[in-house]
């Protein structure tokens, strides 16, 4: 099963976003930090790392580049998630090492495109 | 018979008469007017000026006539201003004092302006002169100073002069205030700071204006010298009022920017605040749907419900979305982030993004764009929002009808522009509904907006998006007809902030400064746009570029200007990029250039087999542009040093020849002055060995042209020669040369030892 780290602070974002993909067949777990998503890429292995950008602690952007920069999770595709929807979001997220993005609120057809996309070129 | 003396006599009389008429006939015309009075004051003789100038007749005025009597007329004809009875009393007065025989003065100004200064003068045999001189010019002109003066009398500003050490020579009444306050009187030194200006204001012959504060008051000063008098003139005028209401103005404006951008912070923040609510009541809903449409017993009841829930956040989220631009538009904070992209490709991806909307109302969707139709430089989401608009518009108000979105190359305000064309065969609108198309929530009316949904702000977002890139909208429109939008965007947008349109007119001002000896890079594209941007890329990095439009004319102009590089595009119409690329790289005279590749098709390895060095994607990065170009250029070979030796000598030329090649140099020899004109002619060495002594033009011959000449005269020479200086020689080379060598001094390689030392050592160092 496609394991999914999904690294969020807002409890209902969380249990919503968790729930909805859940039901897609993916395995979820969860983060609500950036501290606390950093550990979990390294301990849990995950498929694919859904991170929120503004995140408590260690924040999105500095959370994706200590994993980026691990040999081990380097190659786990990340997607950014943020509500502000400035176009200097994307670039931030991408320059961080992300490997996609995608703004708040979540659309889902469109995030599973992504993450199938980026799931599938990684195989 | 006539004696003989009596003769010489008569003639004489004869001529003294002649003399005399002469003189008369000159007093007649002399501009003063003239009057002799004998003892008695009986008129002896005058001329016409003294009769016109007093307005005697001469009849009246002839010799005998009295002065006393032309008193009396002129007093009676009322020229005098006294009394009656006192006209005797200055008649007497007057006559008496000609009759004492001093010399006098009488001004008198008559009825008709004019100024007559009489002067009377005693004549030693006895009698008077008199002379009238008309000063009414004179009189006139001080009349008219004395008017001017008063100008900077009554000025209300302060006005001075002072003189070029400083001294005021002149105050008025207005500079009392400022006079006390930089402690200055008339007659004093101003103030240290002001002397200086002065000096300087009256070498320069400029007028000189400065802000200049004092005691709590700030003044506009402007000094403008007059030079011819070593005066400098300053005039003053006090701003302290001016300067304050600007500082309020200032403050005033501040405390709107601060207002205005807490008010930005606050709607940004809210709308994140806002956004994620919305984000869990939106995600739930779908939630639930999803859930319930797995329990069939429930969701008929439900799922209608969830979806209300849901399109009601998503409608909110819109709305949120709309406010927050609005208010960013408004507040100027909107920003444009603009890039190179290619149009086609923007076009292309739209359908499969509206489908949705359009397939609601079983509406059908043509594009029309030509894939050629080349590249932009402007904001993409934002240009490709407001297409979206338009057809999220159209798609809106049409059922079962056409849509069309058709993309031209036009114009607008005379420079190039993209025209997107965006119609429907839908409800159309009123002109009165046009009017107020673009307005924030004014959708045609209130049950519009029930029956038809939306927040009423796209299409004002759109015009305001198409204002920011520097655009127009056009709106036709008839009802049951259908609507067409038409957009017009220029394809280079040049943004607008502050900074870079400083640039723009720095870059107009001061064109980039192209280095002939510069790398030479020759851009080829048929895109008007994608040429200038590579162009004005490269020459920000200090390239020499040229651009060719057709790929026909590739090899000619290359060899023509000898490019150092070649960027190729590869979708061109005439031609495409693999067929020159094929040409260049098949022909001797130019298959060393190297030439990258440019396009929006991928195809690096079609390139590299054609022998591309390179191969860029479009939209070009300036980075990667850079970086790639870097890359390819071949090493320099201007860095070479070139050295020139002069002598007729073979076997000095080939040992100089030889030590220096030895050291990257690059040698030219030539066997006399001539020669060494002609090579030089052809390119300027770095430096020049110089023998003297040689056939035809010798070496003080060839150094005196060299030094002439503006372009030659910075050459270092250095003398090598066999010749025994004399003073004179030594005379003729000193300060010419940068050094002599004579080669009986020592060996010649050790001599030439100390050449390339000296060479070596900055004194004439390769740039």
């Amino acid at each position: 099963m496609t394991k999914i780290l999904l690294v969020e602070d807002n409890e209902m974002n969380r249990d919503m976003l968790s729930r909805r993909l859940l039901r897609k067949g993916f395995e979820m777990v969860i983060a609500v930090d950036g501290a606390q998503g950093v550990e979990m890429a390294n301990s849990e292995r995950p498929d694919l790392i859904l991170m929120d950008m503004s995140l408590p602690e260690i924040d999105g952007w500095e959370a994706t580049r200590l994993i980026k920069s691990n040999d081990h999770l380097k190659h786990t595709p990340i997607i950014a998630l943020t509500a502000h929807a400035m176009p200097s979001d994307k670039q931030n997220a991408l320059d961080a090492g992300c490997d996609d993005y995608d703004t708040k609120p979540v659309e889902l057809p469109r995030l599973l495109d992504k993450m199938a996309q980026l799931l599938n070129a990684n195989d | 018979m006539i004696d003989a003396n009596e003769a010489l006599k008569n003639e004489g009389l004869e001529s003294l008469t002649k003399s005399l008429q002469l003189l008369l006939s000159g007093l007649e015309l002399m501009q003063f007017g003239f009057a002799v009075f004998d003892q008695d004051l009986k008129l002896v003789a005058s001329n016409k000026r003294f009769s016109e100038v007093q307005g005697f007749d001469t009849s009246f005025c002839k010799p005998g006539a009295c002065l006393e009597e032309l008193f009396r007329f002129r007093a009676k004809r009322g020229d005098f201003d006294v009394e009656n009875d006192d006209v005797e009393a200055l008649i007497a007065e007057r006559l008496d004092r000609i009759a004492k025989l001093e010399q006098h003065e009488v001004e008198h100004k008559f009825a008709d302006n004019t100024h007559i200064v009489y002067r009377y003068e005693p004549i030693s045999q006895g009698g008077v002169l008199c002379t009238l001189n008309d000063i009414s010019e004179i009189r006139r002109a001080e009349t008219r100073i004395r008017q001017l003066a008063r100008m900077p009398e009554e000025n209300p500003n302060p006005v001075l002069r002072f003189t070029r050490d400083g001294t005021m020579e002149y105050a008025n009444q207005a500079s009392e205030v400022l006079r006390a306050s930089i402690n200055c009187q008339l007659g004093e030194k101003g103030p240290k700071d002001l002397q200086k200006l002065f000096v300087y204001v009256l070498k320069t012959n400029e007028h000189v204006e400065f802000e200049y504060d004092h005691a709590g008051r700030t003044y506009a000063i402007m000094l403008a010298p007059v030079v011819d008098e070593d005066i400098v003139n300053v005039y003053c005028r006090d701003i302290s009022q001016q300067k304050q209401a600007q500082a309020e103005t200032t403050r005033a404006r501040e405390k709107a920017e601060e207002a205005s951008n807490a008010k930005s912070t606050f709607l940004a923040n809210m709308s994140h605040e806002l956004r994620t609510p919305l984000n869990a009541v939106i995600g739930y809903s779908e939630l639930l749907q999803d859930e319930a449409l797995e329990l069939p017993d429930i969701s008929d009841i439900f799922v209608p419900d969830l979806e209300k829930i849901h399109s009601a956040g998503r409608h909110l989220l819109d709305l949120i979305n709309g406010v927050l631009d609005i208010s960013k538009i408004e507040s100027g904070k909107m920003e444009t982030y603009c890039e190179s992209f290619d149009v086609y490709k923007m076009i292309e991806e739209i359908p499969a993004t509206v489908a949705p909307l359009v397939d609601k109302n079983n509406n059908t969707l043509r594009v029309r764009c030509d894939q050629n139709i080349g590249t932009m430089h402007s904001d993409l989401l934002k240009i490709r929002q407001s297409i979206f608009n338009f057809l999220s518009n159209a798609a809106k108000f049409t059922e079962q009808g056409n849509i069309e979105l058709r993309v031209e190359r036009g114009q607008l305000n005379g420079e190039q522009a993209m025209v997107f064309t965006i119609s429907d065969t839908g409800i159309g609108m009123t002109p009165e509904q046009q009017e107020r198309v673009f307005d924030p929530f004014s959708q045609a009316d209130v049950s519009t907006t029930r029956k038809y949904g939306g927040t009423g702000l796209g299409l004002s977002i759109t015009q305001q998006f198409c204002h920011l890139l520097g655009g127009e909208i056009e709106v036709e429109s008839q009802p049951q007809k259908g609507t067409s939008f038409v957009m017009r965007l220029p394809v280079f947008y040049q943004q607008q902030d502050a900074s870079s349109e400083d640039q723009l007119v720095a870059d107009e001002l001061h064109p980039v400064q192209v280095d002939n000896n510069a790398r030479k890079v020759m851009v080829v594209d048929d895109d008007p746009v994608a040429r200038d941007l590579l162009k004005r890329h490269l020459e920000k990095d200090g390239y020499n570029v040229t651009t060719v439009a057709d790929g026909n004319d590739v090899i000619d102009i290359a060899l023509d200007w000898q490019p150092d590089i070649i960027t190729l595009d590869v979708l061109m119409a005439n031609v495409d990029g693999w067929t020159v690329l094929s040409q260049v790289k098949n022909d001797d005279r130019v298959c060393h250039i190297p030439v990258i590749m440019v396009s929006i098709v991928d195809e690096k390895k079609m390139g590299y087999t054609l022998g591309a060095a390179d191969y860029i994607s479009k939209p070009v990065q300036q980075s990667i542009l850079r970086e790639v170009v870097a890359k390819h250029i071949p090493e320099s070979s201007a860095a070479q040093f070139e050295l020139l030796v002069i002598d007729d000598d073979e076997a000095t030329r080939t040992v100089v020849r030889h030590t220096f090649e030895k050291l990257d140099c690059n040698v030219t020899e030539a066997i006399n002055g001539q020669a060494g004109w002609e090579r030089i002619e052809q390119l300027i060495p770095d430096i020049i060995l110089l023998d003297l002594m040689m056939p035809e033009v010798d070496g003080f011959e060839f150094l005196d042209r060299v030094k002439k000449t503006p372009e030659w005269k910075d050459i270092p020479v250095i003398v090598l020669t066999a010749k025994t200086l004399t003073k004179a020689d030594y005379a003729k080379l000193q300060g010419r040369v940068e050094n002599i060598y004579e080669k009986s001094e020592a060996p010649l390689t050790q001599i030439l030892g100390s050449v390339s030392e000296q060479i070596r050592s900055n004194l004439v160092a390769p740039s």
